[in-house]
């Protein structure tokens, strides 16, 4: 189901920081493996992504570079910076807490039990 | 195959609709790059699910989404940037070092113009957005460049001439300009082995004797020549520019410095050593501002007048507002002031080097440290004949005094503030170089490889060396 745009916004520059712990990678990459490791539910455009990528760039969170590929094509890859390690952990932490509180609340609650 | 140049120009359309969004023109190439390296790795994916070439170019297309929305994200992202550290920071240095000059001339009695020294300062403006507008890019090639070379040049030796008429040694102003003209050599030179860096040398050489035995060029000028030239060559050579041995490469540039030493040394120079050393060997002639120097410090306190006040300094020292501001802001305020003025230039060039960090181009920060250091050593070459007995001729104090100099400093300012306009888009254009990396990559090259690749897809060949990749063709 489409997933409501204000929902999304916020979280994309964690999960695109997310997406680069394990490694360097260039832009089409990083859309290709969104899309695999959330079930397709995130199909983020080049156009949101790139202009994205640039302000976490000019924020120091991450550094880019060119590479020739070995089929002579040279892609532009991003790198986590330390800066970037660290807002990603306080952002996952971040969402831990709210997601938490979220779902309990949509539980309802019944587990409590008040004297 | 004109389907295919006809999908190939639906890409094309799509990327100009994006441009058209962004309005700061130098990051369209940088868009454009950005947006076509995708396009082509989303068609390749689809041309691997087994699509035809022009129908995966279009799906590719499809794909990217709105052009109008992804330009105007574009847009608010790409803008030109103004480094207002910097620029906030030279105009207070501008405007509270003049109003501190004007007071401290007020304090010992002489009459100040207020209304010259604004017009003064605003003269200086138009040189400021002079060196923005030009933007450091036009600079390194092209006709912009041809005409700047050939002003120097024309200016240089204009000046020469003036020098016999004023009582300053108006070439030195010209210096930091060919510290600019040094850098656009260098640039030209870069990946070419040891033919460039030999060039550069003999750059920095010739300007040398040009400059002290031609035009008896002073010692702060050398000072800043030498300076900049070294300071430059000493991170051309880090940054393997040059691609020579690192050794020889700082051997080279420490001989410009020897040889200085046989150049201007001559007696009339030596003497001044004599002086600095010992004052009072000559105390009313060679002698008398050093020994004057030497009083006022030994006698200044921490804060406020020390033991030396204003009176005596405009009986004893001759041009104490042009040539000796700062000794006597030690005299009236003490040495808290000048540890706040230190502080103040300090940060300034600390600032400006850091902000090097974000601009990616390589020849952008070369022209930011270049200009950096020809203020540093204008500025240092102040302090020595204002805090020590070394005395000889001098750079008028950085940006708070001396009406040409400001707007050849300001223009510098703009060159500076223009290469952090475009820090985050510009990219150095590759230099025109064989090397190993390069010829590999070679068209001839990147054909074998896509056509072994295409040979393993289908199962064919395996190719495990060069030579067999070779046999393939």
């Amino acid at each position: 189901m489409a997933i409501d745009k204000s929902l999304q916004t916020g979280s994309t520059t964690m999960l695109l920081l997310k997406l680069l712990e394990d490694g360097d990678l260039y832009g089409y990459q990083m859309i290709e493996r969104l899309e695999e490791r959330s079930n397709n539910v995130f199909a983020l455009k080049a156009g949101t992504l790139y202009p994205l990528l640039h302000n976490m760039e000019e924020q120091g969170l991450v550094v880019s570079y060119e590479q020739m590929a070995e089929t002579g094509r040279k892609h532009k890859y991003y790198s986590l910076t330390k800066k970037g390690r660290d807002l990603l952990a306080a952002k996952e932490q971040e969402w831990q807490v709210f997601s938490g509180a979220v779902n309990k609340v949509l539980q309802g609650g019944s587990a409590i039990v008040t004297i | 195959m004109s389907q295919y140049n006809e999908a190939k120009q639906h890409s094309q359309n799509y990327i100009e609709q994006v441009c058209e969004q962004v309005r700061w023109k130098k990051a369209h190439p940088i868009v454009q790059e950005e947006l076509l390296a995708h396009i082509e790795d989303q068609a390749e994916a689809y041309r691997e699910e087994g699509y035809e070439a022009d129908d995966a170019e279009y799906l590719a297309v499809e794909q990217m989404g709105d052009p109008i929305l992804a330009g105007s994200q574009f847009d608010k992202v790409y803008r030109p940037r103004v480094e207002w550290n910097v620029l906030l920071l030279a105009g207070s240095i501008i405007l509270l070092g003049t109003v501190l000059r004007l007071t401290l001339q007020i304090a010992s009695g002489v009459p100040v113009d207020w209304g010259t020294e604004i017009i003064k300062i605003f003269a200086a403006l138009p040189f400021l957005v002079l060196g923005y507008s030009l933007d450091y890019t036009a600079l390194l090639s092209g006709k912009t460049s041809k005409i700047f070379v050939f002003i120097v040049v024309i200016l240089t030796i204009l000046l020469k001439d003036i020098v016999q008429i004023a009582g300053n040694n108006l070439v030195n102003y010209t210096i930091p300009l060919w510290v600019l003209l040094f850098i656009m050599t260098v640039y030209a030179m870069r990946g070419k082995e040891t033919t460039g860096f030999l060039l550069a040398f003999a750059e920095i050489i010739a300007m040398l004797l040009i400059f002290a035995v031609l035009y008896k060029t002073t010692i702060p000028g050398i000072l800043v020549w030498l300076g900049s030239t070294f300071i430059i060559t000493l991170y051309a050579l880090k940054k393997n520019w040059f691609r020579c041995s690192k050794k020889l490469g700082f051997l080279f540039a420490v001989c410009p410095i020897i040889l200085s030493g046989f150049v201007i040394g001559h007696p009339h120079r030596i003497d001044r050593i004599k002086y600095m050393l010992n004052p009072g060997v000559d105390s009313f002639g060679y002698g008398y501002v050093p020994s004057q120097i030497s009083e006022i410090m030994k006698n200044a306190s921490f804060l406020g007048s020390g033991g030396v006040n204003l009176a005596y300094l405009t009986e004893h020292l001759p041009n104490m507002h042009t040539d000796y501001i700062l000794t006597t802001a030690l005299s009236y305020w003490g040495w808290l002031s000048i540890l706040v003025i230190l502080l103040s230039y300090g940060i300034f060039f600390t600032l400006c080097f850091m902000a090097c960090k974000k601009v990616k181009s390589q020849m952008g920060r070369f022209v930011i440290v270049a200009i950096t250091s020809c203020w540093v050593l204008q500025f240092v070459s102040y302090l020595i004949i204002n805090f020590t007995t070394l005395q000889m001729s001098t750079y008028p104090l950085l940006f708070v005094q001396g009406g040409y100099m400001r707007m050849i400093n300001l223009f510098l300012l703009g060159i500076v503030m223009s290469v952090y306009k475009t820090g985050a888009v510009q990219k150095d254009a590759e230099p025109k170089t064989k090397t190993s990396v390069d010829s590999f990559y070679s068209e001839r090259n990147l054909a074998q490889i896509r056509k072994s690749d295409q040979q393993i897809k289908e199962g064919r060949v395996i190719v495990k060396t060069m030579d067999e990749l070779e046999a393939l063709e």
